[in-house]
């Protein structure tokens, strides 16, 4: 059996942000497509372990990291632009994205993120595998190596905490 | 995440009212947290907070930012990977061959491991493909060998058809072959270990089509096993049998075929020895004898150029390989292009490798009887190089050119004798079966210096009998030692060691 997927995301999350760094740093190419992005880590992943890596789930965990940080990227690069600012052009697909796509805001959400994760690092890696993962719960199962039932109750409380952070903000 | 950021008792406790309070009928949920927090306001307020952004929150992030089929389906990655098919869950992929792509999977009825190939559409599609293609795969699940990857089933899902086979563990022979050719005992062994299947199948009057390094697997226990046997006319070509198409282009590798197969003729078994031929030659050279530039000169080489004799295309490491030229005959037989000239069976072929077997097995028949030829050996190392000593306390008690020529030509046959048969020694515990070749080729040497060696030490001691009369007698007496260790005792330790 692979090894649990969780313990190799947690490995290779240095190396996404390199990767990502890399084309940021890259002064001729200020714009990257988001596939590219996924595709480059999912072969050096591929390349590394083989055997680990060529699934589903194990895809897209890795591709959960990296979309999360993309479209934060490419948000940040939207305000930045408006203030006159220069970022890295993250380039979407948009058949990547849901054609009915939420209306969140991406940046926020980010960042309420991270504070769950400090409270329940467990919550904040269901969301981001299912939201920027785009994972069902049978598969963030499989990928945290819990049962679904566990999933969907860390999901109720994580949505609620974070919709009450989006919307009222503060802590309660 | 690790089990270590786990998160605070109060997080905990919150979490476990907000689900208990989610079990009360909407109404009823205020009262039951303040009831049971048990008057603690903070976690009272956060959790009704929670409870109420929750009433709230149906919708919220519920649809995924990404499509998550569109992005694997972008970065190149199987869509299928991870689904279930009936009663198979696909695991992972394995590899993605002319036939298709092929995907690990577990047998849920069965409960083992199967390798799954996703069949090209177009052999469902066409009525008369797909009869044929389930013939075949009935013929080919009918073949049972150790040496053979089973066929299990044809499936068909969604209108797409799988053949599942037993799942073989292992790196195939071109993995292998990347890290070099092979050579001794191991080059022999994997081609016979090729030759058995072959034959049994070709017994049977199935041909595999399709032989190449990319089809034979060395499992994790040394085992070979050959992969696809009889599938090959599943591949992407029209017809395996034909690899030119209508239009003269080409598909697929011709690397490993058969000029029949090339001339789309008729096959039978006799086209499997010639891909058997290229597979052992390119085991033992690393190379193919046919391919380079395009499909299309490789094509005209298979069908023209004569390769050159395997022995003379082997590595120098493995030129003094015992049973190599029985080996090479084997091939030459194999890569004859007129069909009519290879084995007339592939039991042929088996034998002929055995008898190759036969010329390569090493010369020792047990590790005990070589026990007196390796003391010789090291003793004798260790005695040349200790009548240095006197050798060279000879030089300084009766000075002089000659005193001084007798010491090198001392200290060099010392050297050679010694170090050759400490080369031997060590051939006989490392590589027992390149031991006869190793002697054959230092043979010569050995003989020499040690009689220089014998000389040297008479030498020495005419030119201290009228001052040193002692050290004279003892270094004569060391030298019919010397002479009669290698005339008498060497010979009697390696006929107990090696026979003959």
């Amino acid at each position: 059996m692979p090894t649990p997927v969780d313990e190799l995301v947690v490995e290779v999350y240095a190396e996404l942000r390199r990767l990502a760094d890399a084309y940021v740093r890259r002064e001729r190419a200020p714009s990257v497509q988001a596939t590219e992005l996924v595709h480059e880590a999912y072969l050096r992943l591929m390349k590394d372990k083989r055997q680990a890596w060529t699934n589903r789930a194990h895809f897209l965990a890795i591709a959960a990291i990296s979309m999360r940080r993309l479209l934060v990227e490419r948000a940040r690069a939207r305000g930045a632009s408006k203030r006159g600012g220069a970022r890295l052009q993250v380039t979407l697909d948009e058949a990547l994205l849901q054609s009915s796509g939420p209306d969140v805001d991406v940046l926020a959400l980010d960042r309420a993120l991270t504070s769950l994760a400090r409270l329940d690092p467990q919550q904040a890696r269901i969301v981001e595998l299912r939201f920027f993962g785009g994972q069902s719960v049978e598969e963030v199962a499989e990928t945290l190596d819990i049962s679904p039932a566990t999933v969907k109750r860390h999901w109720t409380v994580a949505k609620a905490w974070l919709l009450r952070e989006l919307r009222g903000g503060g802590d309660a | 995440m690790s089990s270590g950021d786990r998160p605070s008792s109060e997080w905990a406790e919150i979490n476990e009212l907000f689900h208990r309070a989610l079990e009360q009928p909407p109404a009823g949920r205020a009262a039951f947290v303040r009831n049971a927090a048990g008057g603690r306001s903070a976690i009272v307020k956060e959790v009704l907070s929670l409870l109420s952004s929750h009433e709230r929150a149906e919708t919220f992030i519920e649809q995924a930012a990404v499509n998550a089929d569109a992005l694997m389906a972008a970065a190149g990655a199987d869509p299928l990977v991870g689904q279930r098919l009936g009663h198979y869950q696909i695991r992972r992929l394995l590899g993605e061959g002319g036939m298709g792509i092929v995907y690990l999977a577990d047998d849920t009825r069965l409960g083992r491991e199967v390798a799954l190939k996703a069949v090209r559409a177009q052999f469902a599609d066409d009525p008369a493909r797909r009869a044929r293609l389930e013939r075949e795969a009935q013929a080919a699940a009918a073949l049972t060998h150790p040496g053979i990857a089973t066929v299990y089933a044809l499936e068909e899902f969604d209108g797409r058809l799988f053949i599942a086979s037993e799942y073989v563990a292992g790196e195939t022979l071109r993995t292998e072959l990347g890290r070099g050719p092979l050579s001794g005992t191991r080059l022999l062994e994997t081609a016979i270990g090729i030759a058995q299947p072959l034959a049994a199948a070709h017994a049977r009057g199935l041909v595999h089509r399709d032989l190449k390094p990319e089809n034979v697997i060395r499992t994790p226990e040394g085992a070979i096993k050959i992969l696809d046997f009889g599938l090959a006319r599943l591949q992407d070509r029209q017809s395996h049998d034909q690899a030119i198409t209508t239009e003269g282009t080409l598909l697929g590798t011709p690397a490993y075929m058969s000029p029949e197969q090339i001339r789309a003729a008729d096959l039978d078994f006799r086209s499997d020895l010639f891909s058997f031929g290229i597979v052992v030659y390119e085991l033992a050279t690393g190379v193919n004898p046919f391919t380079g530039g395009d499909p299309a000169s490789t094509i005209a080489r298979i069908l023209e150029v004569e390769p050159a004799r395997l022995a003379d295309r082997v590595p120098v490491s493995s030129a003094n390989t015992a049973g190599l030229g029985a080996l090479t005959r084997v091939v030459t037989t194999c890569l004859q292009k007129d069909r009519n000239a290879r084995y007339r069976s592939t039991r042929e072929l088996e034998a002929a490798l055995d008898a190759a077997r036969g010329a390569s097995v090493p010369m020792l028949p047990s590790k005990p009887t070589t026990w007196w030829w390796q003391f010789h050996q090291g003793l004798a190392s260790l005695a040349y190089f200790l009548l240095l000593i006197p050798l060279a306390v000879a030089r300084t008690w009766v000075p002089g050119p000659l005193a001084v020529a007798i010491l090198v030509a001392g200290l060099v046959a010392a050297l050679v004798a010694g170090t050759l048969r400490l080369h031997l020694w060590f051939t006989v515990r490392k590589y027992p079966d390149e031991w006869r070749t190793q002697r054959d080729r230092t043979a010569l040497w050995i003989r020499v210096a040690d009689l220089v060696f014998a000389a040297a030490l008479a030498a020495s001691a005419f030119t201290l009998l009228p001052s040193h009369i002692e050290m004279a007698l003892v270094l004569i007496g060391a030298a019919v030692v010397v002479v009669l260790a290698f005339a008498v005792m060497e010979p009697a330790t390696e006929r107990a060691a090696f026979g003959q």
